[in-house]
């Protein structure tokens, strides 16, 4: 054991989208794709199946950042955490996504880590993916028999898999038009500054007045995946946010999640805490201070 | 007289207590430094070791045939070809085990031509393994029915010490006030941001050259060789520049002679490099410990006594882990005055890991609770007796000429100066009453401030029978100065310090002082860099030097001059007349007039500086440093009672620095310690279960970053220490000390909650907070 060497492999560098869906039909469960490789490199270490490591890096077309007040935010799959964060477009209509991403690391990691990557990377711990599962977004999947959308709702099966088929390649991901008079906020808590999430927590908020319509209402790190709670977006949808609602979700959110004891934190701890986060994520995107972490 | 010299005065003035820039730091900073890590010598070979991964086995067999039949390997080594030697502080350890009695075991090692056939060879040997039942705690390993760990130390018990003075019970029964409390203080480890390296090369004449990240350069021959069986003699030391030591390179450690028997058998260097989970399993760590501590004080404020039991896991071998209550004992016996002391520590083998030196030394750990009980007194008599809490520490704050009951000789004390200056300046009373009664109010935030102090060596500690250091100064014919030291340069800054040292005596700029400290086959006897010790200790010794050497020139240019060489003086590259600073003679011509006149000489010139103090004897009693010093931490925190986490906001500390030197290095090194101490009290923990390591990462385990760095004020007190050079103490590890204790009492002040286990984790701290409520309702 104790021996972390990175094994060999090799790399291929594909000019085109058509290239490389030709090498991941070519190579498939023994291939990977890279973009940032913040994740990829890591695993890399510890799983010694893969031969192939396939370099977005000459791929054109995938940049794309792209925000149309008819259409939505379009995330290409090269389109980084620092891309976001410059982004005023995403600052102004996403403010969830853009906290998660304000939070993100470190400036070398946002620099090179991707939003499809975290995505795809199926982690509970996800910061962009908490924030964009709160959102909503579908993700553009291409192999060589075409093209295909899946719903994020539908696209995490359980820690790292996905409903991602072994030759597709992840185009773009898609989240729609902000509602009227939509809200959202994302937060986390960490054990030192720059970490990985302990546990995190992002929602989107169709606010009338004082009236909650609709939320979506995510936790990660309190189960195999990133989870939704269905009991505290009901217990939303159609109420009045007082203080003394905010008071009884956060008492319900532990009958929501299925946190483990891990390296990072303990499950009696985010159980404690998750409801205290609930609380805090919700006032955050009615408060819309997105500076205020 | 020469031209350039007409009409040229120079003004005497100092160096000292400037900030001067540490030489390597531009080249680290951009990345151009070569640590060891980075080395590759000629036909080197890539050396890796089978750890066994499993806490307590016998091992059955070893089948190395596979990995010797893979091309590329040259090399397959087990316990058996390396019978009899051994390693340690008790000589309990050996390069290569026959049997398993900890996760990092060392059990076979390989050499191949790169480090990837290494890695594949290691796999590729199989190990059969009897799995053996294991002792997890020291409480454990003094149980009657517990296995035995170590052959030749029954009942497991390993080092054991005892320190009495004065009379208990009388102590006790005039004591208003008694405390008594365990304090369980965790593993946590260096870190060393450049992992574990050494690289062996043999020559043809036996001769054994090893580069290696060691503080301790000439003992260190004198530990390897029985781990090789040659002689001390045969060994070369090289120090290449390393990231970080702080403690984890103050012994031998088994990759050290497992790459050189690599080497000695393949005829090629052997390089062997840790990566970052071999480096969390395979290093020391701090020592643990259960600390039992007793103190009491009169309803006056008075202290009585002091009784320590400590109880600690020895882990499988004893490094200097188990040996830290040599320090422990003097802060029981001298962190304030206490008059009756009663000290007792017991170090119990188990399958756990072992610890070594680290920064603080024992006293991290005794302070943790030493600060807490002084906290609790004066809490207790504030509200009783309506004390000033600072009026008690400074009741029982000793004095200038002091001596402590282990006859610690405080020569020059300034902890009550310490104390006043860091609570004026942080309005601690005030803070501390507002808080206080602010912390039983509603709400989620609570802010609190917490002090803490202790004592520490600084002027080594003499725990060997010389803590000595060699130094060798020469000058060349352009005024260029060169210092061989003995003492070892590990980031801590001892080459800044030197270079404006002799700069100071010689008036040539720092700039043009270079050190050559990094070739045991050159450098003179030091004892290492540990125990705040190389500013004082090669300091002197570069002082005393150049001392030496500024006669020698001035002798001679007062025959030219025709004045007494007490007229005259060097000051900005000439030697000029004392009174009025009028140049004579630029530097660099004088020298080379020396080296050419009728009766030739160069400057060159060498010191041996011996440090007064008594070396520390079976009975621990004796005057162990040639200095001693204290400091004062005043942390304030905001706790969030809802999650536990706990932030520092601002640190204010007054330390006894003697007098300031390098005023940037010094700066540097409060705020290094203070990261470390930061860390102990937050965040990092070791977590062990059945003696394997569950954390070897710095994913899950946290040392603080940039951003959990509170602001931090500093004073420095300069008591001005007579066998300091110009005044100066050690003064690296009480910022890593204090710390932490200042936190915890900080965080009672916000929550009325005592954290005696560290790390206070928001975990932690979250429960506490909760059952307290619980029962609070
Ligand atoms: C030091 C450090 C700190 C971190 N901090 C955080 C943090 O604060 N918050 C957080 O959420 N995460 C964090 N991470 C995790 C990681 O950085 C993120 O998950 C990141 O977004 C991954 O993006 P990437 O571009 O680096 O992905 P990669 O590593 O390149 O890929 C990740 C996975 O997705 C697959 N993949 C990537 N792109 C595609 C594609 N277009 N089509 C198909 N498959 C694809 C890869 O094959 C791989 O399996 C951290 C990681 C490190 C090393």
């Amino acid at each position: 054991m104790s021996s972390r060497v990175m094994r060999d492999f090799d790399l291929l560098l594909p000019e085109s989208i058509e290239e490389t869906i030709a090498l991941l039909a070519r190579h498939k469960d023994k291939s990977a794709v890279l973009a940032g490789g913040t994740d990829l490199l890591v695993a890399l270490k510890f799983d010694y199946s893969i031969d192939n490591v396939i370099s977005l890096a000459l791929v054109p077309g995938l940049d794309e950042l792209d925000f149309d007040p008819a259409r939505g935010l379009t995330i290409g799959a090269k389109v980084t955490i620092a891309d976001v964060l410059r982004s005023q477009d995403v600052k102004d209509n996403y403010p969830a996504l853009w906290q998660a991403a304000q939070v993100f690391a470190t400036p070398q990691l946002r620099n090179t880590a991707t939003v499809l990557g975290n995505i795809l990377r199926a982690s509970p711990a996800g910061d962009c993916s908490a924030a964009l599962y709160a959102t909503g977004g579908s993700l553009l999947l291409k192999n060589a028999k075409g093209c295909r959308n899946i719903d994020l709702d539908d696209f995490w099966i359980s820690y790292g898999v996905t409903a991602r088929c072994v030759d597709e390649l992840a185009i773009s991901l898609h989240v729609p038009v902000p509602a009227q008079g939509e809200k959202s906020a994302f937060r986390r808590m960490t054990r030192t500054t720059e970490d990985l999430s302990k546990i995190n927590a992002a929602v989107c908020l169709q606010m009338a007045g004082e009236t909650c319509h609709k939320a979506r209402v995510v936790m990660g790190c309190v189960g195999p995946t990133l989870l939704r709670l269905p009991k505290v977006e009901k217990m939303l949808a159609g109420a009045a946010v007082t203080p003394e609602l905010l008071r009884d979700i956060s008492n319900v959110v532990i009958s929501e999640i299925a946190p483990i004891d891990d390296q990072r934190s303990s499950a009696e701890y985010r159980n404690k805490v998750a409801g205290v986060l609930v609380k805090r994520v919700i006032e955050a995107a009615l408060n819309a201070k997105e500076n205020d972490q | 007289m020469a031209e350039d010299v007409a009409f040229k005065h120079i003004e005497k003035t100092s160096l000292i207590g400037k900030r001067i820039k540490k030489p390597d730091a531009p080249a680290k900073a951009i990345g151009k430094t070569r640590y060891i890590n980075d080395m590759v010598l000629p036909q080197m070979l890539y050396g890796k070791i089978l750890h066994a991964g499993r806490p307590h086995a016998e091992i059955i067999s070893i089948d190395t045939s596979e990995a010797e039949k893979l091309a590329g390997v040259h090399l397959v080594i087990t316990a058996k070809d390396t019978p009899d030697l051994k390693l340690g502080f008790v000589k309990d350890n050996a390069p290569l085990k026959s049997k398993v009695l900890c996760e990092r075991d060392e059990v076979a090692a390989v050499a191949a031509e790169s480090e990837a056939i290494a890695a594949a060879a290691i796999k590729l040997i199989k190990v059969s393994y009897k799995d053996l039942p294991g002792v997890f705690s020291a409480k454990d390993g003094l149980k009657k029915d517990a296995p035995q760990i170590q052959e030749n130390f029954p009942g497991n018990k390993s080092l054991k010490f005892k320190f009495k003075h004065g009379d208990l019970a009388e102590a006790e029964a005039g004591s208003d006030i008694i405390l008594d409390h365990v304090f369980n203080v965790h593993y946590v480890t260096h870190c060393c941001m450049g992992t574990s390296c050494a690289i062996a090369d043999f020559d043809h004449n036996g001769k054994l050259t090893i580069y290696s990240q060691t503080q301790y350069p000439y003992n260190y021959k004198m530990d390897l060789a029985p781990a090789l069986g040659i002689d001390p003699g045969d060994i070369r030391v090289i120090q290449p520049t390393t990231g970080g030591s702080f403690g984890a390179k103050l012994d031998v450690y088994p990759y050290e002679p497992v790459a050189a028997i690599l080497a000695q058998k393949t005829g090629r260097p052997v390089k062997v490099l840790f990566d970052r989970e071999e480096e969390f399993i395979n290093s020391p760590t701090r020592q643990p410990a259960a600390i039992h501590l007793r103190t009491g004080c009169t309803s006056d404020g008075i202290l009585t006594f002091r009784s320590a039991d400590v109880l600690m896991d020895n882990g499988a071998y004893t490094s200097w882990g188990p040996t830290v209550p040599v320090i422990m004992m003097r802060t029981v016996s001298g962190h304030y005055r206490v008059p009756v002391i009663d000290f007792k520590a017991q170090a119990v083998y188990s399958n756990n890991a072992y610890a070594g030196s680290f920064r603080g030394y024992g006293n991290v750990q005794m302070t943790y609770a030493t600060a807490q009980h002084m906290d609790m007194f004066a809490e207790e008599l504030s509200e009783k007796h309506g004390m000033d809490p600072i009026e008690f520490h400074l009741k029982n704050a000793q004095k200038s000429g002091e001596v402590t009951p282990q006859k610690s000789y405080l020569r020059e004390c300034v902890l009550a100066e310490c104390l006043t200056t860091a609570a004026a300046a942080s309005d601690y009373v005030n803070k501390h009453k507002t808080y206080t009664e602010a912390c039983t109010e509603e709400g989620r935030y609570k802010r609190g401030i917490g002090l803490a102090s202790s004592i520490h060596n600084a002027g080594g500690a003499k725990i060997h029978k010389s803590d000595g250091c060699g130094t060798i100064l020469k000058m060349d014919d352009y005024a260029r100065v060169t210092v061989i030291t003995g003492a070892s340069e590990i980031g801590q800054g001892i080459d800044a310090v030197i270079s404006q040292i002799v700069s100071e005596e010689l008036g040539v700029p720092p700039e043009h002082v270079t050190l050559v400290n990094n070739d045991s086959d050159i450098g003179p006897w030091d004892v290492g860099v540990h125990a705040s010790r190389t500013t004082f200790i090669a300091g002197n010794g570069a002082k005393r030097a150049a001392i030496k050497a500024k006669k020698q020139i001035l002798a001679a240019a007062s025959k030219q001059a025709n004045v007494t060489a007490e007229e005259l003086d060097l000051r900005g590259g000439y030697v000029v007349q004392d009174k009025d600073g009028a140049a004579v003679i630029r530097l660099d011509r004088m020298l080379r007039q020396m080296h050419f006149q009728p009766t030739p000489d160069v400057v060159m010139v060498s010191d041996y500086y011996e440090p007064n103090s008594e070396l520390e004897g079976k009975d621990h009693i004796s005057d162990h440093s040639a200095a001693y010093s204290h400091a004062v931490h005043i942390a304030e925190v905001v706790v969030d009672t809802y999650t536990g986490e706990v932030k520092v906001e601002k640190v204010t500390m007054a330390q006894d620095v003697g007098r300031v030197i390098n005023r940037m290095g010094l700066e540097a090194q409060m705020e290094g310690g203070l990261a470390f101490g930061l860390g102990f009290a937050l965040s990092e923990e070791m977590i062990f279960e059945e003696g394997r390591l569950l954390n070897p990462s710095f994913r899950d385990y946290k040392v603080p970053t940039a951003p959990e760095m509170p602001e931090i004020e500093m004073h420095f007190i300069e008591s001005d220490c007579e066998e300091g050079p110009y005044g100066a103490k050690g003064i690296a590890e009480l910022p890593t000390i204090v710390i932490a204790p200042a936190i915890a009492n900080a965080v009672y002040n916000a929550t009325g909650i005592r954290f005696l286990n560290p790390p206070m984790s928001p975990e932690k701290v979250a429960r506490a907070i909760w059952e307290k409520k619980q029962a609070d309702s």
